[in-house]
């Protein structure tokens, strides 16, 4: 599907949060005065704005060219940090991008994935204490 | 506790060892955040916030203090040597230093940067000390209707931050509003827009909101494009000495730029480049010949580096008086603060006064290491540009799922900085305004609880809303603050008509 002006995508979709937490709030009366109040006026603000873009004669704004390898890269990487937890994941993660999102060499992507593993483990390490998920897959196994 | 005492204290606390090891590195990462374009001192402190979760508050002071202070300068470099400004406020020091940089006068430029940035902050530190006692004072007769006036004002200040689309700005900062009422209702304790989740009983913690933001954003921007600038590499030619004797030689301009920047940063919402542009105008007008601003004159360098600096410490008294961030900075500075138990206002200015002063001094400090090490190491930094940038974009991610995930050790809340992180990268493509929506998901509860608490106040009789003399000097002084522009151009308007 061509969209003619992508510029309104973002004023479209706050348009549609918005009318979903009015009616939400419409709902629970007392506790939804102030969202009520606020999703009206962003509402009426963003009908607005949906006028000026559809008016504006700017043509579809042009993705940056790896825009939507990256999002699909994003998404996998949620699913694999959820699954195989962040010890796994993170070093993996940029490991891969070096090597095949931005084109380094292999050398450079293990040192790179190396380092971010050094980064996780000195992070979740008991001097420091940050907690990293251990991942579904993980927890399954060992129960 | 007396003014002195607390300051003295203060200095103790971050000038011991091993106390000052923590605004030195912090300095160092904040030179590299903010020299590096694409990244910036705000990137470096969302990070910052999550993995400091766990640390007593004192680390946690000395590290935002010098990352506020650190930042500030090494954006002026790039501004300099490539015409890039490292943060936006440099913008106004690349219009004169970038023609120096080309006539062969880099270091010069950056000599006179660097003395000035340090000159301005300690002139800004210093004022904000000076006016400590009166803001103590102020701050005492603080109740429900004076902070519900201030959130007022802080939230009316979005119209400042809303960049070339009004609309664009005041509908982010609804939805920050609307996000911020996600969780109990203060009044009834009703959930609200919690959709049975159990995640969301407290509502949106601010650390994935604003790692996603900021850091997850500026990630995906990284990736999806900005790679290097080329790595152009200038000769680094000029004198230093004529560099840093500048400030002197012109130091009533550099006061009076220190003021300005100083009384910018204490109003909410102006912000760094507000004040590096007032100053640069106010040089360029007050100067005997105007002809060399814009073409490499050092006047043009020394103004907005003091103003933008000194604008440090006076950004200080909203946020730590008043509870008001003036700009992202400082909206991150608060959320450190408060998430460490740290609030603004009465308490904090009395009891915990040698804490304040721990933040002053490590800005301070950090300001003064910034434009030392600044000098220093200029000739091997104007290398650093041609690293490429895309290739930090799996770090800034990884510091980011660390960090969300830290503060509760919940994983919704590496979806939330996630589902953020695609709201701001979208926000910047499509030209939306994100410190709108901040500053409305900080100044969102404040507003409501205070909302509440003045109508039940009033409506039982226990105060009288219009009767309260700071809750109409606040009033005044808001109104003024929209209407000052307009009132500053009515005498050149009115002689403009007079004369047509």
């Amino acid at each position: 599907m061509t969209i003619p002006n992508s510029a309104i995508l973002p004023a479209l979709l706050m348009a549609a949060t918005l009318l979903f937490t009015i009616l939400a709030a419409r709902l629970t009366p007392p506790g939804g005065h102030l969202p009520f109040v606020a999703g009206a006026l962003a509402s009426a603000l963003l009908a607005w704005q949906l006028f000026v873009d559809l008016r504006s004669a700017a043509g579809p704004t042009p993705a940056p060219p790896r825009q939507s390898r990256l999002l699909l890269l994003l998404g996998l990487l949620l699913a694999f940090l959820y699954l195989a937890g962040f010890a796994l994941t993170l070093p993996l993660f940029v490991t891969l991008y070096w090597r095949f999102h931005a084109g380094a060499a292999w050398r450079a992507s293990l040192l790179a994935g190396a380092a971010s593993a050094t980064l996780v483990l000195t992070g979740s390490s008991r001097w420091i204490d940050i907690p990293t998920h251990p991942g579904l897959l993980w927890s399954w196994l060992g129960s | 506790m007396g003014i002195a005492e607390a300051a003295w204290q203060g200095f103790l606390l971050v000038f011991s060892w091993p106390n000052i090891l923590y605004p030195t590195v912090a300095t160092l990462l904040a030179m590299v955040f903010a020299f590096l374009p694409g990244l910036s001192g705000i990137t470096l402190m969302a990070l910052a916030i999550s993995l400091t979760f766990h640390w007593e508050p004192l680390p946690v002071v000395l590290i935002f203090g010098a990352f506020t202070g650190g930042a500030t300068f090494m954006g002026s470099i790039t501004a300099i040597l490539f015409n890039i400004p490292g943060t936006a406020p440099s913008a106004a020091t690349m219009i004169d230093g970038h023609p120096m940089a080309l006539q062969g006068k880099a270091r010069t430029a950056i000599a006179c940067s660097a003395t000035a940035s340090a000159l301005g902050s300690t002139i800004g530190v210093f004022l904000f000390i000076a006016l400590l006692p009166l803001l103590r004072r102020f701050i005492m007769a603080f109740g429900p209707a004076e902070m519900l006036m201030l959130a007022i004002w802080g939230l009316a200040t979005i119209a400042a931050f809303t960049g070339r689309s009004l609309i664009k700005g005041l509908a982010a900062g609804a939805l920050g509003i609307l996000l911020a009422t996600i969780g109990f209702d203060p009044r009834t304790a009703e959930l609200r827009f919690t959709f049975g989740l159990p995640d969301l009983h407290d509502g949106l913690n601010v650390i994935p909101v604003f790692l996603g933001l900021f850091a997850v954003a500026e990630a995906l921007r990284l990736a999806a494009g900005a790679r290097s600038l080329g790595g152009a590499r200038l000769d680094l030619r000029g004198g230093m000495k004529e560099g840093i004797l500048a400030p002197f030689r012109h130091f009533g301009l550099l006061v009076r730029s220190s003021i300005t920047g100083a009384v910018v940063g204490m109003i909410p919402a102006a912000g760094g480049t507000v004040a590096g542009f007032l100053a640069y105008g106010q040089a360029a007008q007050s100067a005997g010949d105007k002809s060399k601003f814009g073409k490499g004159d050092i006047r043009g360098v020394l103004a907005p580096e003091a103003a933008h600096d000194a604008k440090d410490g006076g950004s200080l008294a909203p946020t730590l008086v008043l509870g008001i961030p003036g700009n992202e900075g400082t909206a991150l500075l608060l959320a450190a603060l408060t998430l460490h138990g740290i609030v603004p206002g009465p308490e904090l200015l009395n009891a915990r006064l040698p804490l304040v002063f721990a933040l002053v001094w490590s800005l301070f400090y950090s300001n003064w290491l910034t434009s030392l090490l600044g000098l220093a190491i200029t000739r091997p930094l104007h290398r650093l540009p041609a690293v490429r940038l895309d290739l930090l974009a799996p770090f800034i991610l990884v510091f980011a799922v660390l960090g969300a995930y830290a503060a509760r050790q919940r994983f919704s809340d590496v979806l939330i900085a996630f589902a953020f992180g695609l709201l701001g990268y979208f926000f910047k493509r499509f030209g939306w305004p994100t410190v709108p929506l901040v500053t409305a998901l900080v100044l969102g509860p404040i507003f409501e609880i205070n909302l509440h608490l003045t109508r039940g106040l009033h409506h039982s009789g226990r105060i009288d809303f219009f009767a309260r003399p700071l809750v109409w000097i606040l009033a005044v002084l808001m109104i003024l603050m929209f209407a000052w522009p307009r009132l500053r151009s009515a005498p050149t308007r009115i002689r403009q008509a007079v004369q047509r």
